[in-house]
């Protein structure tokens, strides 16, 4: 306590526990039963003053300090400084001293209470700071619904017997029997095959499937076509995703300051859970493995390690800067939410305010994940990762040494004063604890000493040798290990690490502990392995409870608890109790093995049912609480992106596992979407707008908003027109003889089905004539190309046919014997050998009207002549003449008058000969009557123009109908 | 009558349709929103739509319709703009009898090389950087005690955007158009701009955080002056707009349609309108960033550049009914003058300083300024004392300052924010705020206030918490409302 000698305010805190006596063992109160008098004080002049005067700050909403005054344990138990009443000791209760304004607390803020009340609150702690009990209390010692154990209640008796094909059937009647409800009739067939097969594939059925499922008369052709959909490994990648929101994936870090960004191995996580799904390894087993795969002597002892990818479920979380606090808590909430449905993090800084978690249980929590320490490791076969450890632990050692010599050399050079200008300015430039870069290095080598020069060329060498005989790179696990000196944690009082409270042992919830005093402490290793167990163990109340719900979700839409990843008080009450203890059961009995239950769950009655139910029942229950219908659903941005790249017929089915790739550059990748490059920082804007499950933390479920910027990018992105022309060009609708038959071929690849008379006019109407004639498009304003000038006029240009990094071309070889190193691209490029080889930048009007032209051309080469540009417009020549050697030229002219069609060419010529001849010249063409721009670079595409037809144009209204995008 | 007083959740909306339809009865029939929709969508829309963007009533009624934030990011020195320090001045090269630890060390008193003259009727004090904002002295509330957490740019970014500054949470602007939903439904309701590229902590400034993506804002480099590149798939490089047309009405067609044969679904209807709105959009939002539409006077008022473009481009969205404007001086972190504060700090002042003197006059001129809450200032200040060469992290020069979060200056104009005002104030140095200190949770439960927000109420309910823009914190500076 000499911290208390400090002066005022530093240790404020420390000055009121001193004079609070917090040396004070916490008196309990006597619990004799209190006379009438004793409760009229209290609830007349003790109760009505705290409310006043401090509940605000003190009560149900805010605990400022910790503090709660509003109910006896609270004001027993004393906030952050300890203590606030001492029973019977006026003198020695903080309370009164803050309301005596006595001490350096002085309460309530910004006022005194009037002498009247301040004597009534000291008789009141004088007589023993007694409190009466309170009706409202009893609320609060009710437990919660879910974790009491997992009941295994018999289906109940129903009327309509015919109806129910499934236990589950019989939970879901005998609530709409009660009600006089019938549920709906059953959906046809063509609707049942498509909600199963986007259900458990993520994807639409192919025409084929829908027409065996049609022909299949067979009483069990339902179930026929549900094994085979979960026996596909598209079941896998399908519900994986849905794993991965929980498992809130993605390939980057967040914000990071200086060190890369990406998490290059987490891919691995997402093919074991795609492997995980498909092999159906049990539920308890995918815990564990998630958890504690490391500790798991089935995992670590095989000749390949993939299990050991599992532990991403961990480590893919958001870095926040490597703060570990943080990085702890998100590590807590994906595993307390995810495999257990209550929000353990609310008891970061307090007790959770409405379930059973107490501060400690978070902390103890924390001391598992405290003692745990991130590793990447390589997971390929033994074969692979035994040369590649030993040649990398070469090359660490190396590493070490070269650094370790640098910065000797370095924190000699910061002892010397004589240093030349240049040498002390990349000093300064260097951080303390930093290793100098190429360039900094480069010039401060010359006054490392000779000794230290020698060694680091001997070194260098080494390095160079070791990297010619590496062996082939394994791949990696983001994993985790249990650290060396794993230890226990305290708890941090309001969730502050400065500010250490009682010991939290590691152990488990109590809340889901069947005897919580008698909760194991777990001191082998970090408690990792028995966190995991204890998650996994059938007598754990929520595990199965919590999955199920998930599972059902998956298949209507809402889960039997509306709130997937809390059960507890905040979060709903299930519909159906007895059907989710039902299910939770049956689930363990079977072994856990959730295709099992997913083929129970799919083919009850309940999910067969049609989704448009009679008006009356829809306004009686508007959310299907009772679940006398399907649900009618959008497709999420999965379903969405994959069933567009499926209707082009390119979707890439056999290409599963590897890295991510990116789904929205061009040219699009025909991956499925769950193999999309997650950047959890920078979420591009597509996965924003359909909804895309946030990567930040844990997500439950997706939201289902409709807005107009999904509508845009059914209209106009460059994805979607892909793929409508590449539907419209598949050769069972482009050969078709007649719009007519095109409209067919269209409904039956994309609806399953027939359109009717109506549906064929409308889509003959649309095609006319000649459906495959090209559309008028706004077509491409810019084209590029080579050519010359001859007479004030371009002559014989040549477009472009190739495009690749560098940008458009003429032929596929660069440079060309014959063209030399002609190229452009967004901002500038290189002319041929000539000046009959010019580079052409041609803008073509899209309307009438005058036009100005800005842009800056400019070349940065000495050697040469530097490059020659002219502005040329097909209507009245020449507009402009520049040249630029190793220098600038403005290059705006205005007031050019062009019809519709018209071109302004922008040449560059290489002058007498193309020696060093790249230049940057990406000019803005802009309307002088409407003011609309097109700039060079923001108009540039490597993407080659492919004429859109009036088939593609109604294949992409076809795309954009509502009978694509939501499942009945 | 509030939002709140029928057991409503906002987030019922989108959260969960089928309950929202349970609920029409009440909540929404006496919220009046019946109009709005109908207004928005045609008479025959249903007021369950899933689309979150709908206009909104807040709380109780309030003057500030929408937010323009210009934010400094980097840190402005207060004590060198609006916030005169004559006793440091005097000081000049002598130790100061106060020392707060920053991010990296600092020595002696660094006088302010600006000089401070009293403007308007207020006679409040601007200093030279700032001539043209000046000119509105009795329009501004300047803000002398705001203090934040930490001396960091990366935490402090995220507080002053989102209220905290480590967690994922929504930023201010996605709480607001959660709240309000937005006026114009054919552009986006909170756009942020930033020329050049992203300030540091990029997206995550105006990250929607756990509310639904929509709701966060949509980033424009203004420095880009092709439509494309500003607004996703905005235009269709395939199709006309008249093919566009006969496709849609064949669309809308085809989903007629579909729900006739279908029991009646919000969603169904909704997706159709949807595509009406993104027609309209196309058109509206190409004019509405298209600043060569504004007369040349116009364009002239507010200067060069790319950050003046961006002032105009606000002042055109707020015009349409954008509902939140943020608009960063640049990427990275201009502002952050550790070294040769007084030529980066006129120089950045140079490039801000007319534009938004003239925003402000055009706003009052076009008579928004009252419903238009503009709000200036940075993640931090910087501190009053010189900033020590520190081997890789400053240019080793002695004349710029360190961040300072105990205490810097934002200045609010429009929006029902008293104008001619100053509040509260910094030690005779400005390192910290002593009178009246205002933390940046404040500003943001004031910020709501004006807005016609308890923030206390606007709540959306995440992992078994119900989460606000302020947590658990937050007093509403009263005696800055108009």
């Amino acid at each position: 306590m000499t911290a208390a000698l400090r002066p005022f305010p530093l240790c404020a805190a420390a000055l009121v526990m001193l004079a609070a006596g917090l040396v004070t063992p916490q008196n309990a109160p006597p619990k004799a039963p209190l006379t009438p008098e004793q409760i009229t004080f209290f609830e007349t002049r003790v109760r009505p003053v705290l409310a006043e005067s401090c509940f605000s700050c003190h009560g149900d909403k805010r605990q400022v300090a910790d503090l709660r005054l509003n109910t006896e344990e609270g004001v027993r138990k004393g906030g952050s400084m300890g203590p606030v009443v001492k029973p019977g000791d006026p003198d020695g209760s903080l309370l009164i001293q803050a309301i005596r304004h006595s001490g350096p607390l002085k309460m309530p803020k910004g006022k005194k209470l009037p002498p009247n009340q301040i004597k009534d609150l000291e008789d009141w702690v004088r007589m023993g700071a007694f409190w009466p009990a309170s009706p409202s209390g009893a609320k609060a010692e009710k437990p919660l619904w879910s974790t009491l154990p997992v009941a295994e209640p018999q289906p109940p008796a129903v009327k309509n017997q015919a109806w129910a094909k499934t236990p589950v059937d019989r939970f879901i009647l005998a609530k709409l029997e009660e009600k006089n409800w019938a549920p709906s009739p059953p959906a046809d067939k063509r609707t049942l095959i498509r909600r199963i097969t986007y259900s458990l594939t993520g994807l639409p059925p192919t025409p084929e499937e829908v027409e065996a499922f049609l022909a299949d008369s067979s009483p069990d052709a339902y179930e026929k076509v549900v094994d085979r959909l979960l026996a596909s490994p598209q079941y896998g990648e399908r519900w994986a995703r849905i794993w991965l929101d929980v498992a809130r994936y993605a390939d980057t870090k967040g914000y990071v300051f200086e060190e890369d960004r990406n998490f290059h191995h987490a891919y691995t996580y997402r093919r074991w859970v795609i492997s995980a799904f498909n092999k159906d390894l049990p539920y308890d087993d995918f815990i564990l493995r998630q958890i504690a795969a490391d500790r798991l002597p089935e995992v670590t002892e095989g000749d390949e390690l993939d299990d050991v990818a599992a532990l991403g479920f961990l480590t893919v979380g958001r870095r926040f800067l490597n703060a570990q606090p943080d990085i702890i808590d998100d590590r807590i909430d994906v595993v307390t939410r995810g495999f257990q449905g209550l929000t353990v993090s609310c008891a970061r800084c307090h007790d959770h305010k409405y379930d059973p978690v107490p501060t400690q249980d978070y902390y103890s929590l924390y001391g598992v994940f405290a003692s745990t320490q991130d590793v990447v490791v390589p997971i390929s076969a033994k074969s692979i990762r035994d040369p590649w450890i030993a040649h990398n632990a070469k090359a660490a050692s190396l590493n070490d040494a070269r650094d370790a010599l640098i910065r000797k050399e370095v924190a000699g050079l910061r002892a010397r004063t004589d240093l030349a200008e240049p040498v002390k300015a990349a000093l300064q430039g260097l951080r303390e604890e930093a290793l100098p870069g190429r360039d900094v290095l480069a010039k401060l080598l010359p006054t490392f000493t000779q000794q230290g020069r020698d060694r680091l060329a001997e070194l260098q060498k080494e390095q160079a040798a070791l990297t010619r005989s590496a062996p082939a790179q394994p791949e990696f696990a983001l994993a985790v290990s249990d650290k060396p000196d794993p230890s226990d944690g305290v708890v941090f009082r309001r969730g502050n690490p400065g500010n250490p409270g009682e010991p939290a042992p590691r152990r488990f919830l109590a809340a889901l502990s069947p005897d919580p005093a008698a909760r194991a402490h777990w001191t082998a290793g970090s408690g990792r392995l028995e966190l995991a167990e204890a998650i996994a163990s059938p007598d754990n109340p929520l595990t199965a409870r919590v999955f199920v719900n998930r599972v059902w979700q998956g298949h209507f839409g809402e889960g039997l608890v509306r709130t997937p990843s809390d059960f507890g008080r905040q979060g709903e009450p299930p519909t159906h109790p007895e059907l989710l203890d039902w299910l939770a059961s049956w689930f363990m009995d079977n072994g856990w093995s959730i295709k099992k239950l997913h083929r129970l769950v799919v083919t009850s009655a309940v999910y067969r049912q049609a989704s448009g139910a009679p008006s009356a029942i829809s306004s009686a229950d508007p959310e299907n609480r009772l679940w006398a219908r399907q649900n009618l659903r959008r497709l999420d941005l999965e379903q969405m992106r994959d069933s567009l790249v499926m209707a082009s017929g390119r979707l890439a089915l056999a290409e599963q596992g590897g890295r991510s790739v990116d789904l929205w550059a061009p040219p699009f990748t025909t991956r499925r979407a769950v193999y999309g490059f997650v950047e959890r920082q920078n979420l591009p804007g597509v996965f924003r707008t359909f909804d895309f499950a946030s990567p930040d933390s844990t997500s439950a479920k997706r939201f289902q908003t409709i807005v107009p910027q999904q509508a845009l990018f059914f209209m106009n992105s460059p994805f979607a027109a892909d793929q409508a022309r590449a539907l419209a060009a598949r050769p069972e609708v482009a050969r078709a003889a007649g719009s007519e038959a095109m409209v067919k071929a269209l409904y039956r690849l994309l609806f399953n089905r027939p359109p009717n008379s109506q549906e064929i006019k409308l889509g003959s109407g649309f095609l006319g004539p000649n459906p495959l004639a090209p559309l008028d498009g706004p077509g491409r304003v810019w084209e590029y190309g080579t050519g010359r000038v001859d007479q004030g006029k371009v002559a014989d240009f040549l477009a472009f046919k190739e495009t690749g990094d560098l940008g458009w071309t003429p032929t596929k070889t660069f440079p060309d014997p014959e063209f030399g190193y002609l190229v452009l691209n967004a901002h500038g490029g290189h002319p041929g050998k000539n000046n009959s080889r010019a580079i052409i930048r041609r803008w073509r009007a899209p309307e009438d009207g005058v036009f100005a032209v800005e842009g800056k051309l400019a070349h940065g080469q000495a050697a040469g002549d530097g490059v020659k540009a002219k502005l040329v417009s097909s209507r009245e020549g020449v507009k402009g003449d520049w040249a630029a050697h190793k220098s600038e030229a403005q290059t705006s002219v205005i007031g050019i008058a062009l019809k519709k069609g018209d071109t302004l060419d922008f040449v560059v010529e290489p002058g007498q000969n193309d020696n060093s001849d790249s230049f940057m010249w990406s000019p803005t063409v802009r309307s002088q009557s409407t003011g609309q721009a097109w700039g060079a670079a923001g108009g540039f595409t490597t993407e080659k123009a492919v004429p859109f037809t009036r088939l593609a144009a109604y294949s992409q209204a076809l795309l954009m109908s509502n009978e694509f995008l939501f499942i009945d | 009558m509030s939002l709140h007083d029928h057991d409503f959740r906002l987030e019922d909306c989108f959260l969960s349709r089928r309950e929202l339809l349970s609920r029409m009865g009440n909540g929404f029939a006496s919220l009046g929103l019946f109009g709005l929709f109908g207004e928005v969508l045609g008479q025959d829309s249903s007021p369950s739509s899933p689309n979150p963007l709908l206009p909104r009533a807040p709380h109780f009624p309030a003057k500030a319709k929408r937010v323009i934030f210009l934010f400094m990011n980097g840190g402005p020195s207060h004590i060198d703009t609006f916030d005169p320090k004559p006793e440091l001045n005097r000081l000049h090269g002598q130790p100061i009898p106060l020392s707060l630890p920053t991010e990296r060390r600092t020595g002696a008193a660094l006088g302010s090389p600006f000089k401070f003259s009293r403007h308007g009727q207020s006679g409040l004090e601007v200093s030279e950087l700032f001539p043209n904002v000046a000119r509105h002295a009795d329009d501004l509330c300047v803000i002398r005690s705001m203090r934040a957490d930490v001396p960091n740019h990366e935490p402090s970014l995220l507080l002053m955007n989102c209220g905290e500054a480590r967690q994922v949470r929504p930023s201010f602007g996605s709480w607001v158009l959660y709240g309000l939903g937005t006026e114009n439904q054919n552009l986006p309701g909170f756009i942020s701009m930033c020329p050049g590229g992203y300030p540091i902590q990029e997206t995550q400034n105006w990250q929607a955080g756990f509310l639904p993506g929509i709701f966060a804002g949509t980033y424009i480099d203004p420095a880009q002056t092709d439509i494309e590149k500003l607004v996703e798939n905005i235009r269709s490089q395939y199709i006309l707009s008249q093919d566009q047309r006969s496709q849609l009405d064949l669309v809308l067609a085809l989903n007629r349609q579909h729900q006739e044969k279908r029991a009646a679904d919000a969603a169904l209807e909704s997706r159709i309108q949807s595509f009406e709105l993104a027609f309209r959009m196309q058109s509206e939002a190409t004019d509405a960033f298209d600043v060569s539409r504004e007369p040349e006077s116009v364009r002239a008022q507010y200067g060069p550049g790319a950050f003046a473009r961006s002032c105009l481009v606000a002042r055109r969205l707020a015009e349409r009914g954008v509902r939140f404007i943020q608009l960063y001086h640049g990427a990275g972190q201009p502002w952050d003058s550790h070294d040769d504060l007084e030529t980066s700090h006129r120089s950045l002042a140079k490039e801000s300083d007319q534009a938004i003197g003239a925003l402000l006059t055009d706003l009052k001129q076009k008579g928004m300024l009252d419903e238009t809450l503009v709000i200036w200032g940075g993640e931090f200040g910087r501190t009053p004392t010189v900033e020590l060469p520190t081997p890789g992290v400053n240019q080793g020069r002695q004349n710029g300052r360190d961040h300072n979060h105990y205490g810097f200056t934002m200045w609010l104009a429009g929006g029902g924010a008293k104008g001619g005002t100053v509040y509260g104030a910094t030690d005779e140095f400005g390192f910290r705020a002593v009178e009246k200190p205002v933390h940046v949770h404040d500003l943001h439960a004031t910020l709501l206030h004006l807005l016609g927000f308890d923030h206390e109420k606007l709540t959306f309910r995440h992992a078994g918490r119900d989460f606000r823009l302020t947590d658990v914190h937050g007093n509403v500076v009263r005696d800055i409302i108009a």
